[in-house]
């Protein structure tokens, strides 16, 4: 029992950097129609700007808030850019802009600054850990679980409450008919790359701040995990994109626990495996709607 | 942004400002890929006029009222809206210069409450006035009752008379309806009549395309018949309702 509450805990603390991953990649999904798969590169220029920050001599936390606001801006100037000249052209179009945008910034970060690991020391309080009642919880999934869930919580009171929520939610479910409103397209889409980039930055800190380093490739296993948890929730649901990278970070936990040691390896495997035994019994995600073909 | 709209472009100069009319298309060509929806259309609509726009199925009455809305980009010609161009490709742009298209298949947002849907209507004002909201409410009992439900569950009725309303949050000066009687039982159908002819009565600009000939030739002033993407005959409403509507879909029309 012990050791399903400790795994739980565990569970609940990827889960929850697996549910912002997640909602930041559904926000353009859901608004344009987009899967950005560098998405994952803005973790990287999280990561990549701590590490600068913290080498001129900033504090981590500071470095921290720095590096979200960068993944923010890297978002917006990716919607500028990128999407923005190719708009109308369609999903398969974008989608192959967007591998290849995520290929670039990768030889940008190998050629321009290093190949190589570069380490963000976390301060040493996170790597405390207090023990309860025969548990032990890092201060690091702590704090991980309370960053994740007030960033949430923000972001759906955003979304529920003011005009720009109200007007993105609109423009989700039919952008043209938001647009027949007065609603402008171009600021409503800036706005949803804009969120997704500090939902990145966010998750970009917790995940940076676990693995402790940064690679040109550090994007890559949280735009999977972002890409998956999207799809097991159903394409197109917020909500779902958030229990997606919740139900996938705990089961990532429970089988790393729980599958025998040979296999261990293969965990991830495992786990996308079962994601494909779920999405077999419900094609539509766990929240999806029946698909639909949009014209 | 309620403009007041009184100048008028050099392509009207000639004209007396106050005959302006709401709407001027011209010589408009629409096509999507190889398919030409519209070919060389025109039409005006003059200010508090209800025009019919009539035609069978596929005749291209939604791509002509989506264009004229800015949805669509034309390959040739265009729509002034109060003497100004209508940028194709920029619904929002028409939408904050006073035009309301209230869609085919009403598109509310089903998933938000009905007072969302009534307060992104408002969008283009800057903010949603609680004095709008209870004038909508008044106008509108029944979603003032359902103010909190999801407009989803509203009944097809309710639904158009959402989508008007929504409209109506902006103050327009124009409102284009698109098949406004689609999939409604025929009392319905009268009582939103009814509201368009009240709406014109206000001061309402209305373009209403209507595969039910007969009743928009009774609701409307003067007529435009499309068939296969062209203008086939126009005149006044009641001159049209004495042809034959056969006739008349198959381009036998008044005047033209």
């Amino acid at each position: 029992m012990t050791q399903f509450l400790q795994q739980l805990i565990n569970g609940l603390s990827l889960g929850s950097i697996f549910a912002v991953l997640a909602l930041g990649l559904a926000m353009v999904y859901g608004t344009l129609g987009i899967l950005n798969f560098a998405y994952g590169e803005l973790i990287a220029i999280t990561g990549y700007t701590m590490y600068f920050a913290t080498q001129a001599g900033l504090s981590f936390w500071l470095s921290a808030l720095i590096g979200a606001v960068a993944a923010a801006v890297a978002s917006i100037l990716m919607q500028l850019l990128v999407f923005r000249p190719l708009q109308g052209t369609g999903f398969v179009t974008l989608l192959f802009a967007s591998f290849a945008l995520s290929q670039v910034l990768q030889g940008i970060f190998r050629q321009a600054i290093s190949p190589r690991a570069k380490g963000i020391p976390a301060p040493e309080v996170l790597s405390n850990v207090f023990e309860f009642g025969g548990l032990r919880i890092s201060v690091l999934n702590v704090v991980t679980f309370v960053i994740a869930m007030v960033s949430l919580g923000l972001f759906a009171l955003f979304m529920r409450t003011s005009r720009s929520g109200l007007q993105m939610r609109a423009a989700a479910l039919d952008l043209t008919t938001t647009r027949l409103q007065g609603v402008s397209a171009g600021r409503v889409i800036l706005l949803a790359f804009a969120l997704s980039g500090i939902l990145a930055g966010i998750a970009g800190v917790l995940w940076i701040s676990r693995t402790g380093t940064v690679t040109p490739t550090t994007g890559a296993t949280p735009i999977l995990v972002a890409f998956v948890a999207v799809v097991l929730g159903g394409l197109g649901s917020t909500v779902g994109a958030v229990v997606g990278g919740f139900v996938f970070g705990i089961l990532e936990v429970f089988l790393e626990a729980y599958l025998p040691s040979g296999v261990v390896p293969f965990q991830f495997a495992f786990a996308l495996i079962a994601v494909a035994v779920v999405l077999f019994a419900r094609p539509e995600g766990l929240f999806g709607k029946a698909v639909e073909v949009k014209v | 942004m309620g403009e007041q709209l009184v100048t008028s472009s050099s392509s009207t100069a000639s004209t007396v400002v106050a005959d302006q009319p709401v709407i001027a298309v011209t010589s408009l060509t629409v096509r999507y890929g190889a398919v030409t929806a519209l070919r060389e259309v025109s039409l005006e609509v003059g200010r508090g006029e209800i025009v019919g726009v009539l035609g069978p199925n596929g005749a291209g009455k939604s791509t002509l009222m989506r264009t004229i809305a800015g949805v669509h980009k034309p390959v040739t010609g265009q729509v002034l809206l109060e003497g100004r161009p209508v940028v194709g490709g920029a619904p929002e742009k028409a939408a904050r210069a006073g035009l309301r298209l209230v869609p085919e298949g009403r598109r509310i947002f089903g998933p938000l409450t009905v007072e969302e849907n009534l307060r992104i209507g408002s969008m283009s004002r800057g903010s949603t006035l609680k004095d709008d909201l209870e004038a909508a409410y008044d106008r509108f009992p029944i979603l003032g009752e359902r103010r909190s439900q999801s407009a989803g569950t509203l009944s097809g009725g309710e639904q158009q008379q959402l989508a008007i309303a929504r409209a109506l949050m902006a103050h327009p000066t124009v409102i284009l309806y698109d098949e406004p009687s689609l999939g409604l039982a025929p009392r319905i159908v009268d009582q939103i009549f009814e509201l368009i002819a009240h709406l014109r009565d206000e001061g309402v600009t209305s373009v209403l395309v209507e595969q039910n000939a007969r009743l928009a030739l009774d609701l409307s002033d003067r007529a435009y018949v499309l068939g296969s993407g062209s203008i086939t005959a126009s005149g006044k409403s009641s001159d049209l309702a004495k042809i034959d509507l056969a006739q008349l879909y198959l381009g036998k029309g008044a005047q033209r």
